[in-house]
C-alpha cells in the first residue's frame, strides 16, 4: 500500500511535470478555460431574469450547481485526464506500458495525463462557489468533502463511458462528446430531472450525485442527503472500475487492426 | 508446478481475435458476422533460465500477440503460460517484478521529459530503494554509455539513443525474464550492433533470459543462441541457432574467376546464379553433387584467378523455412 | 471540381459506417434536447409560460436549435490533429487545396447527419412532443433546411478553430469557447426575443450565432423573416469564408518556419 501511494506520488508529480513543460502557453488555456466559463454562465442571468425560478432552483442555486460542476471538473482534468483519453489508449494499445508494471493499471492511465486548462476550471469554479456563498450567505463547511466526491464521480463517469472502448473501436469522438455533456447536465436544475429522465441522473449518468443532491444539503441541511451522496459515490465508483476491469479481459494491445483477416 | 531450472513454459497456447465481417449499413445492424481469426494456434515451448532465444516469423505469424500473452498484456483463448512459475495475466503485478519488456514500436519513456525522470518513476513503480536504484542506474548508465543521454528531453533523442535508454529502463529492476518485441526496428546498421551487443552483455552479466521477436535474422545471430520459428501462430522449427545451418543448409555458393571468358558446367545439382566473363556464381546442392567435383571440373576447363566457397545467408535459409520449401527437414523439439 | 464531390462521397460512406458514433450522438442529442424541454416544461408548470408560444411550440424550438451542434461532424479535431502531427504539410503538395478538401469531406459527413437528424430527429420530436408547432410542418421544414446553410458556417468556423493549433497546440479550448458563445447569444436554451434588456435582442439578431440557431429555429414561433436569416447567414457566411482564407494563409506561413 505505501509503495503504491509513492508510486502514485511520483507518477503524479511527473504528469505536472511534464504538462509544464511542454510548448503552448499552459497560461494561455488556463485563462480561456476561464473566459469560455464567463461568457457561458450570464445565460443562466439571462434564464433567471426570465422567470424567477425553476421549480424552486434559483440563481443561488444555479451558481453552486455550476461552481460545483467546474471545479470538480477541473481536479479531473488536472489530476486523471488520462481517463478521458482512455479511449485512445485502448486503441492505441498505450496500456501495454501499464500493464507490464506491477502497479495497479488503471491508477497508472489515469494519473499518467493532465490537462492545464483544469486550472482554469478549478480557479473558476471554486470562484463562482465562494461567490455564491458571500453574495447568498450560504453556509460552505462541507464543500471541500462535495468536491472530493463530486470529482471522484465526475471520474467515475468518465471511466465508465470510456471503457466501452475496449467493446467499440474508434470510441474516442463519441466519447469526447458524452464527456462534453455530461460537464453540460451536471449544471442544469435538479427539478427539471423528472420521472425517468431521474433514474437516469441517479444511476447511468450519476450528474445527481455531483450537483443536484450536494446543492439540495448545503441548502437545506439535511443530514441524510449527505450520507446518501458519499454512497452513491463509492458505490457508483466501484461499478466503473468493475466495468473497466471487465472491459479489460478484451483488451487486444492495437492487434485487432493488424490481424489480417 | 514447473521446474524450477525453466524460465518459460508455454502450453497448447491459443489466441483468436474476433473481427467483424463488412456488410450493408442496416445489415450490419441487425445482425453483425463476425469471423474468427487464430493469430496464435498451438503453441508449445520452454525456454531455460539463462538462454536467449530468438522469436522469428513472417508479418502477421503471431510473434507480438505471443509476447503479448507471455508478459501478460493479453489474454489468451486457451493454454497454459508460466513464467519463473507465474501464470501472466492472474498473477500479472508478481510478475511484473522478475519480467522486463521492450516493445520496439511503444515507449515507455516519457516523452517531454529526460529518460532519467522515467527512471526514477520505474524505481517506485518497482519500489526499490533510494540506494540501490542509485547505484544500478549508474552501473547501466555507465555499461550503455548513456550518460549523456538521459538528461535530455527524450523527444529530442535519435531512435538509436532512445532504445538504449529503453532497455536500460527495462532492465533497472534486475528482471530476470527480459521480452524484446522488435527491438531493432527502423535502426541503422551502427545503432543495431550496438542495441544487439548490449542486449547480449546484459543478459550474460545477469543470467538474464532473453526472448526476442524480430525480422531481423542479425539479431538472431547476434543476440541469441536458440531460434523458434512461427507461422501462422503455429511453430515450424525449433533449434540452436549454429544448428540451423547445418541442419538446412544444402546448397554451398562458389564463386569463379577464371581465365577463360566461359566454361560450361552442364552438370546436375548445379544452379547458375550469376554469369559474367571471368566470372561465375554457382549454387551447388551437395546432396547431388561435392563441391570437390565441381571445383576439379572447372579447373580442367579453365586456369582459375580466385575460388569462393559460401554458405548462403541466413535470411535464405529462414526465407526457405517460411515457404516451406525445406519442410521436410522440419524438427520440432 | 468532381474531385471535391468525390471526397465528400467517401466521407458521407465512412461516416454510414459508424453506426455506433451516429447512435451515441443521436443518444446524446435526445438528451439534451429531453433536458432542456424539461426545463421548459417546469417554467410553464410555474406559470411563466411566455405568451403566444405553447409548450410544444417551444420544445421544437429547442430540439431545432439544439441539433446544429449535431448537424455537423467535429472537423476542427482532424485539423487540428493534422497540424499537431505535421502532417498537413503532406497535403499542400496535392492538386487541391488542403481546406477545401477537409470542407468537402465535412459537407459528406454532414449529408449523413441530415438524413439521420431530419428523418429521426423530427419522429423524436413529434413524438416526445406531441405533435407539430402551430406553424405546421412547414415551418420545421424551413427551420431545419436553414440548418443546412447554417453547418455550412460552423464547419467554416470550425475549421478556424481546427487552424488555431499553429497558435495554441490545441483546439479543443478554442472550439470550446466557440461553443459557448453559440449557447448564449445564439439563443440555445430559450429564444432570443425573450432576452433581457441588458442584452438587446435587437442587436443579438444581427450577430451571426443568432443567424445561425436561434433565427432557424425561430420559424417555428412565427418568429423571424426566412429571407433575413437567409440574407444574415449569406452575409455572415462569405465574410466569416473571408476570414478563415485570410487566416490559412497567414497559417501557411507558420509552416514554412516550422519546416525550416
Amino acid at each position: 500500500m505505501a509503495g503504491n501511494l509513492r508510486y502514485f506520488w511520483a507518477l503524479l508529480a511527473m504528469t505536472f511535470k511534464s504538462a509544464a513543460s511542454q510548448r503552448g502557453a499552459v497560461m494561455l488555456r488556463a485563462v480561456f478555460s476561464v473566459l469560455t466559463h464567463v461568457i457561458y454562465f450570464p445565460v443562466w442571468f439571462v434564464i433567471f431574469q426570465y422567470t424567477p425560478s425553476i421549480g424552486g432552483w434559483g440563481i443561488p442555486h444555479a451558481c453552486l450547481a455550476y461552481g460545483i460542476a467546474m471545479a470538480c471538473w477541473g481536479i479531473v482534468s488536472l489530476t486523471a485526464y488520462g481517463l478521458r483519453t482512455l479511449p485512445q489508449q485502448i486503441d492505441h494499445g498505450e496500456l501495454d506500458s501499464y500493464l507490464t508494471l506491477p502497479k495497479p493499471i488503471l491508477m497508472s492511465a489515469a494519473l499518467s495525463t493532465s490537462r492545464s486548462s483544469g486550472v482554469g476550471e478549478v480557479f473558476f469554479g471554486i470562484g463562482l462557489i465562494l461567490y455564491a456563498g458571500f453574495r447568498y450567505h450560504i453556509d460552505l463547511t462541507w464543500m471541500p468533502l462535495i468536491l472530493v466526491m463530486g470529482s471522484v464521480v465526475f471520474a467515475s463517469g468518465i471511466l465508465f463511458f470510456a471503457s466501452f472502448g475496449f467493446w467499440v473501436r474508434q470510441f474516442f469522438a463519441s466519447a469526447e462528446e458524452i464527456y462534453f455533456n455530461f460537464s453540460l447536465m451536471s449544471s442544469r436544475p435538479a427539478p427539471i430531472f423528472t420521472g425517468l429522465f431521474k433514474i437516469v441522473s441517479l444511476t447511468v449518468i450519476p450528474v445527481g450525485f455531483i450537483t443536484h443532491i450536494p446543492v439540495a444539503f448545503i441548502m437545506t441541511h439535511q443530514v441524510h442527503l449527505l450520507i446518501l451522496s458519499v454512497v452513491a459515490t463509492i458505490a457508483y465508483a466501484i461499478f466503473a472500475g468493475a466495468f473497466f476491469y471487465m472491459g479489460l479481459r478484451h483488451y487486444e494491445s492495437g492487434n485487432r487492426f493488424g490481424v489480417r483477416g | 508446478m514447473t521446474n524450477s531450472s525453466v524460465a518459460i513454459d508455454v502450453n497448447h497456447l491459443k489466441k483468436s481475435f474476433r473481427v467483424r465481417r463488412k456488410s450493408g449499413f442496416w445489415k450490419g445492424l441487425v445482425s453483425p458476422v463476425y469471423d474468427t481469426v487464430d493469430a496464435v494456434r498451438d503453441l508449445s515451448f520452454t525456454v531455460q533460465k539463462g538462454e536467449r532465444v530468438a522469436f522469428v516469423g513472417p508479418n502477421g505469424a503471431g510473434k507480438s500477440t505471443t509476447i503479448k500473452m507471455l508478459s501478460g498484456i493479453l489474454h489468451p483463448t486457451s493454454g497454459h503460460v508460466a513464467i519463473n512459475g507465474f501464470t501472466p495475466w492472474i498473477d500479472r503485478k508478481k510478475m511484473a517484478y522478475q519480467i522486463g519488456t521492450v516493445f520496439g514500436q511503444r515507449s515507455q519513456l516519457w516523452y517531454h521529459l529526460p529518460a532519467g525522470d522515467t527512471f526514477e518513476l520505474l524505481s517506485y513503480a518497482y519500489d526499490m530503494d533510494r540506494g540501490t536504484f542509485q547505484s544500478r542506474m549508474t552501473d547501466l548508465v555507465d555499461k550503455f554509455d548513456a550518460g549523456h543521454l538521459i538528461e535530455k528531453p527524450v523527444r529530442q533523442l535519435s531512435l538509436g539513443e532512445r532504445m538504449r535508454c529503453e532497455i536500460i529502463a527495462s532492465l533497472l529492476h534486475r528482471p530476470s525474464v527480459l521480452f524484446l518485441d522488435e527491438p531493432t526496428v527502423g535502426l541503422d546498421v551502427v545503432s543495431k550492433g550496438v542495441i544487439r551487443d548490449l542486449v547480449k552483455a546484459a543478459s550474460e552479466e545477469d543470467g538474464t533470459t532473453v526472448l526476442l521477436t524480430s525480422h531481423d535474422t542479425g539479431d538472431m545471430e547476434r543476440v541469441c543462441d536458440r531460434v523458434i520459428v512461427i507461422d501462422h501462430g503455429q511453430l515450424v522449427t525449433d533449434q540452436k541457432v549454429k544448428d540451423l545451418r547445418t541442419g538446412y543448409i544444402r546448397e554451398k555458393i562458389v564463386t569463379l574467376a577464371m581465365k577463360a571468358p566461359e566454361i560450361a558446367l552442364d552438370i546436375a545439382g548445379i544452379r547458375m546464379v550469376e554469369k559474367k566473363p571471368h566470372h561465375l556464381k554457382l549454387a551447388i546442392d551437395t546432396r547431388q553433387i561435392s563441391v570437390e567435383y565441381v571445383l576439379q571440373t572447372a579447373m580442367q576447363a579453365s586456369s582459375l584467378d580466385d575460388i569462393t566457397v559460401e554458405d548462403p545467408p541466413t535470411e535464405d535459409i529462414i526465407k526457405a523455412i517460411y515457404s516451406g520449401v525445406k519442410s521436410e527437414a522440419k524438427r520440432s523439439v | 471540381m468532381i474531385k471535391y464531390v468525390h471526397f465528400a462521397r467517401i466521407a458521407f460512406a465512412d461516416f454510414m459506417r459508424a453506426k455506433v458514433r451516429i447512435f451515441s450522438r443521436f443518444l446524446i442529442y435526445m438528451l439534451i434536447t429531453w433536458a432542456g424541454v424539461s426545463m421548459w416544461r417546469v417554467i410553464y408548470h410555474t406559470g411563466h409560460a411566455p405568451s403566444g408560444i405553447t409548450l410544444t411550440d417551444m420544445g421544437w424550438y429547442i430540439g431545432l436549435a439544439q441539433m446544429l451542434f449535431f448537424l455537423s461532424p467535429r472537423i476542427f479535431v482532424v485539423i487540428d490533429e493534422d497540424v499537431r502531427s505535421g502532417n498537413i504539410a503532406y497535403f499542400l503538395n496535392r492538386p487541391m487545396p488542403y481546406l477545401a478538401m477537409r470542407l468537402s469531406e465535412g459537407l459528406g459527413a454532414l449529408a449523413v447527419h441530415i438524413l439521420v437528424y431530419f428523418i429521426c430527429g423530427a419522429i423524436f420530436l413529434y413524438v416526445f412532443l406531441g405533435g407539430w408547432p402551430s406553424g405546421g410542418l412547414e415551418s420545421v421544414a424551413l427551420g431545419a433546411s436553414l440548418l443546412i446553410t447554417a453547418s455550412i458556417i460552423h464547419l467554416l468556423f470550425q475549421i478556424a478553430c481546427g487552424l488555431s493549433t499553429f497558435w495554441t497546440n490545441d483546439a479543443i479550448f478554442i472550439y470550446h469557447a466557440y461553443q459557448k458563445f453559440m449557447i448564449l447569444l445564439g439563443g440555445v436554451y430559450l429564444p432570443i426575443s425573450l432576452y433581457p434588456s441588458f442584452l438587446p435582442p435587437d442587436v443579438i439578431h444581427l450577430l451571426p450565432f443568432s443567424a445561425m440557431i436561434g433565427g432557424p429555429a425561430s420559424l417555428v414561433l412565427g418568429g423571424q423573416d426566412v429571407w433575413t436569416i437567409l440574407a444574415l447567414q449569406g452575409f455572415w457566411g462569405i465574410l466569416v469564408f473571408m476570414g478563415v482564407r485570410s487566416f490559412y494563409a497567414l497559417c501557411l506561413r507558420k509552416v514554412e518556419v516550422n519546416g525550416g
